[in-house]
């Protein structure tokens, strides 16, 4: 010991418990304040909130009672990535078609921006026969021959229209009401809002098909800044629905049991020591975990359906494909997960390839969605199902009247540009009246002429389907209450039954 | 100037008092600045402000001394909370007094006499506490208690020790108009907004406190206020009526004005009787009345409203029963915030659904609206306790062992609007007892043993009633699809 540090350790026996307060007073008091301060900051530290905070961090996915008596208690939306063409499908223009090869008049162009037109496009007629349908005597095209059998449980809504034209962007608007990345999206509002029925399965499942991803990537499925429990839960049609779910080679069930019981009760040690709710949320999700490893294969497994039902919705287990992944939607909404959500990819039906041309490439998308969309609302509605659940149907915008020349050339097949102004929704089932058309487009189907309804108003009205007004629905973010309809949104009523 | 009755105080002396909420600054200021003066004349760079310390101390004692002689004369006007008043005066004597002691002590320590010398500070400190307090007190009493800390920020409500802030009370949105009290809905909030802040226990104006019904009944210092029947001779309904300018006018000049819907309003309520409980349902609703309404938010004819089932309230079910009805297997939900109903769902689907689960239920019968026994094996006697949830109206009995015989056990269920019974074994003998139930809307019967037939002439005596019997109509669909399929090709090949 030299004598630096021999003095200094004089200096330390010469400090005493006094020495010790002396200096904390000042941290000590600070940490009081905080305390003080922290502990009625919110300014709604009721009972009652506490009681449900309490809940919640047991298990962030119990279910909640709505604001209001629902209408719907789950919600299937079928959103078609790529965004189909209206002008093929729902929206018959037949002025258009005598209009078909002219060149667009100046008029149409003035102030627009398109994605990909440049100069002066030709306009381009439907390509596609339409038909009346039903009851309702629906306009529905003839490359949806299975779909037209339906239309008198659909509701139309023929002037949609968006902020966005370019698809990551409009996706996101159309999923989370936002087009910038970092908002919830809607399934994870409804399970915040709501919670789950059923505590073996997520609340909110994704089912992709198409071969790619939406543009908008997983965030169009995320839970932006609510808490990760909301986010969506992909699962896969082929091979294991959810990766890593599987226990590996030698681990038993029991073996898992056993080791998730020792995790917990550390978990639950820290708890006690920390107080910290994300620890509640880790052991729930661990739980869950466990059984999804049964709750998942079981309900993913479509093999054991039977014969007719595979020839309902033209589905082969095995393959991935939009029919499965409505066949499997059925079966998730049969167990009670509120939101189920597919993205079927592949109508951006430009006309620059042949896999996106309107004759080619779009067609085909439409016999892949054509007989499962139609056997889903035909199966939910024999189950008894569809008047509690609410099946959306649409892309993220619409398309042109125009013929697209990119870079001001002829393409090589037939296609159209994105368009923001007008394009098509159907909604089926969960209190929405069947066989109405909403809306209307001009003439040549370029802009919504009547009863215009907005992405957030199709926003607002899903969350009313389910008892929730989306003005109330909030969570309270970076010093501000958030929405998912932000400060807009108007609900839909003529629709609804 | 003599008083012409011996209760009475003199108009003069209240005519003085009226000054002491301006005369009472005086002191405030006055000894403040000589405590200050007192604080600074101690530090050697200001030591020369000793000088003024007397003077001001002199003069902040003589208009204590004015302030408290006033304010006694105010007192005499009565309608303040005495409880407050007595401290508020004694508090104000108090800080007369103090000063007066320290003024003398100052003007005696000139001639050095140690103790008092040193007595003197403390007394002028205490003096100032003295003077806070009573000033607060004041304040209390002129603007109620809850006026300095309404708006104060939560935390520091927590350091203050006061409970978390009581939010305003807002007027709860009326849901449903026919429903709504006169009193508790629509008036009450009128005078919370325009009349309470004067006519409460703190304030008392004119004897009168209108924070209750019974108290506003009972009246003020004239009298009862409210003849029930006839606005034109309640004295409320007169003062409220009154031109602006009259002095009897309320609420008086320059406070917010009630608008005249409602003063329609409140007229409207008294010739119904100003009664405490009377509902909109049982008032004749005239159309200014209606107008009035309407200015308040609220239509007598509500979009929003709930309907069917949901537009009768039940009362909450109690937890303990929730929980026992948990234990017998079964999922309870409530269905939403705005009513007391709860959805119900068998889970234990491997197990028999008997008499001890249905009586199980029984706990919370009137609350249960929605039930799912899906899968569930139902026996017949299990079935029959159902048929007491008379507030069910959607029932899912698919894929259940039941039979024929079940159906009509169900009877009962009035309010049944959705019955599924897909997957059973039901029969058509089950059809006809479907005629009974008269709420409902759709029932389900895709892969049972009805037939056609049967269908046929249920949906002939029941033509509302939606049936299904799920997607049968293969042959045709395969027929139309096919031609379908054709011309979808002959577009193709049109287009290549």
């Amino acid at each position: 010991m030299n004598l630096f540090e021999q003095a200094e350790f004089e200096r330390l026996q010469y400090l005493t418990r006094r020495h010790f307060l002396l200096k904390c007073t000042t941290g000590l008091g600070a940490m009081a304040l905080g305390s003080f301060l922290g502990c009625n900051s919110s300014g709604k530290s009721t009972g009652n909130t506490a009681k449900a905070l309490a809940e919640h961090s047991t298990n962030p996915l119990l279910p909640k009672p709505a604001h209001f008596a629902p209408k719907a208690k789950r919600v299937i939306f079928l959103h078609m990535a790529g965004a189909p063409s209206q002008l093929e499908l729902f929206d018959y223009k037949p002025e258009l078609m005598k209009l078909n090869g002219q060149s667009c008049p100046q008029s149409l162009l003035e102030g627009k921006r398109f994605a990909f037109i440049k100069g002066v496009p030709k306009m381009l007629g439907p390509q596609a026969e339409f038909k009346q349908h039903g009851q309702s005597g629906a306009w529905v095209s003839k490359h949806l021959p299975y779909f037209s059998k339906v239309v008198d449980d659909v509701a139309f809504l023929k002037a949609m229209h968006t902020n966005e034209f370019n698809h990551a962007p409009a996706q996101l608007l159309m999923q989370t009401g936002n087009g910038r990345l970092g908002r919830p999206s809607m399934g994870s509002w409804v399970t915040y809002g709501l919670g789950s029925e059923n505590e073996n399965l997520p609340g909110f499942i994704v089912l992709v098909s198409g071969g790619k991803q939406p543009d908008a990537g997983k965030s169009a499925y995320g839970s932006g800044f609510l808490p990760t429990v909301y986010q969506g839960v992909e699962c896969r049609s082929k091979g294991e629905p959810v990766l890593y779910v599987s226990d590996p080679k030698g681990m038993n069930r029991d073996l898992r049991r056993h080791t998730l019981d020792a995790i917990n009760k550390i978990n639950e040690e820290q708890y006690k020591e920390m107080g910290d709710p994300e620890i509640i949320s880790r052991i729930s999700q661990y739980e869950m975990a466990f059984k999804m490893q049964v709750s998942v294969p079981e309900a993913m497994d479509i093999s054991k359906e039977p014969e007719s039902v595979h020839q309902m919705y033209g589905t082969s287990p095995g393959q991935s494909s939009f029919a499965n992944n409505c066949l499997l939607a059925r079966r998730l909404i049969e167990r009670d997960v509120r939101f189920v959500q597919l993205f079927h990819w592949g109508w951006d039906a430009h006309g620059a390839g042949k896999e996106e041309a309107l004759n080619f490439g779009f067609m085909d998308r439409c016999r892949e969605v054509d007989q499962p969309m139609a056997a889903l609302i035909q199966d939910l509605k024999q189950r008894g199902l569809l008047e509690d659940t609410l099946v959306v149907w649409g892309g993220e915008f619409g398309r042109t009247p125009m013929l697209e020349n990119r870079e001001g050339k002829e393409n090589p097949f037939t296609g159209r540009d994105h368009h923001t102004e007008a394009f098509t929704v159907w909604m089926a089932g969960g209190g929405v009246k069947g066989g109405v058309s909403f809306g209307e487009t001009d003439e040549i189907g370029y802009y919504g002429v009547k009863d215009k309804v907005h992405v957030h108003d199709l926003q607002a009205t899903i969350l009313n389907q389910l008892g929730m007004n989306h003005e109330k629905l909030t969570y309270h973010f970076q010093g501000r209450n958030f929405r998912l309809t932000d400060v807009h949104g108007q609900v839909v009523r003529d629709i609804l039954a | 100037m003599a008083a012409t009755n011996a209760d009475e105080p003199s108009e003069f002396l209240l005519f003085l008092g009226r000054f002491h909420p301006l005369f009472v600054h005086l002191p405030i200021g006055f000894l403040i600045i000589a405590f200050l003066l007192e604080c600074f004349s101690r530090l050697q760079r200001f030591s020369e402000v000793r000088h003024a310390t007397s003077l001001v101390l002199l003069l902040g004692t003589l208009s204590a001394v004015a302030a408290a002689i006033l304010g006694y004369f105010l007192s005499f006007e009565g309608g303040y909370d005495e409880d407050a008043l007595f401290w508020h005066q004694w508090f104000g004597i108090g800080v007369a007094v103090t000063s007066a002691i320290a003024y003398f002590l100052k003007i005696r320590t000139v001639s050095n006499i140690t103790l008092v010398s040193k007595a003197y500070f403390p007394l002028l400190a205490s003096s100032m506490v003295v003077l806070m307090v009573a000033g607060h007190l004041g304040g209390n009493l002129t603007h109620g208690s809850e006026y300095l800390t309404q708006y104060m920020p939560g935390p520091l409500r927590t350091l203050a020790g006061l409970p978390a802030p009581v939010k305003k009370t807002e007027a709860k949105p009326i849901t449903n108009i026919q429903e709504a009290v006169l009193y508790t809905d629509i008036i009450h909030p009128i005078f919370e907004e325009r009349c309470i802040s004067c006519h409460n226990p703190d304030k008392k104006k004119g004897d009168l406190l209108m924070h209750t019904f019974s108290d506003l009944m009972k009246g003020g210092e004239d009298g009862k206020v409210l003849v029930s029947g006839k606005s034109a001779e309640s004295p409320l309904y007169k003062h409220i009526t009154l031109p602006l300018e009259d002095d009897d006018h309320m609420p008086p000049k320059g406070k917010k004005q009630l608008t005249k819907a409602q003063i329609e309003l409140i007229r409207w309520w008294i010739d119904e009787g100003a009664s405490a409980d009377k509902k909109v349902a049982q008032a004749t609703v005239t159309e200014p009345v209606e107008k009035a309404l309407a200015s308040l938010g609220v239509s007598t004819e509500d979009e929003g409203k709930p309907k069917g089932i949901f537009a009768k309230q039940v009362p909450p079910a109690k937890p303990s029963a929730i929980d026992s009805v948990k234990k017998a297997g079964f999922q309870v939900t409530s269905i939403s915030q705005d009513n007391q109903y709860l959805q119900v769902k068998y889970t234990h689907t491997t197990e028999n659904f008997g008499k001890a689960q249905a009586k199980a239920l029984q706990a919370i019968a009137p609350q249960i609206t929605w039930l799912d026994l899906s899968n569930a094996k139902i026996t017949d006697e299990g079935l029959k306790e159902i048929s007491s949830l008379r507030n069910l109206t959607r029932l899912r009995l698919d894929k259940t062992n039941i039979t024929d015989e079940a159906i009509a056990s169900l009877q009962k269920l009035d309010n049944l609007e959705y019955l599924n019974l897909y997957g059973t074994a039901v029969s058509d003998k089950a059809l006809p007892k479907l005629t009974s139930f008269k709420g409902l809307q759709s029932v389900y019967l895709w892969q049972t043993k009805v037939s056609e037939t049967g269908v046929q002439s249920l949906q002939k005596q029941h033509p509302k009633l939606v049936i299904n019997t799920g997607w049968t109509d293969t042959n045709k669909k395969d027929s139309v699809s096919k031609s379908d399929k054709d011309s979808v090709l002959k577009v193709v090949s049109q287009k290549q």
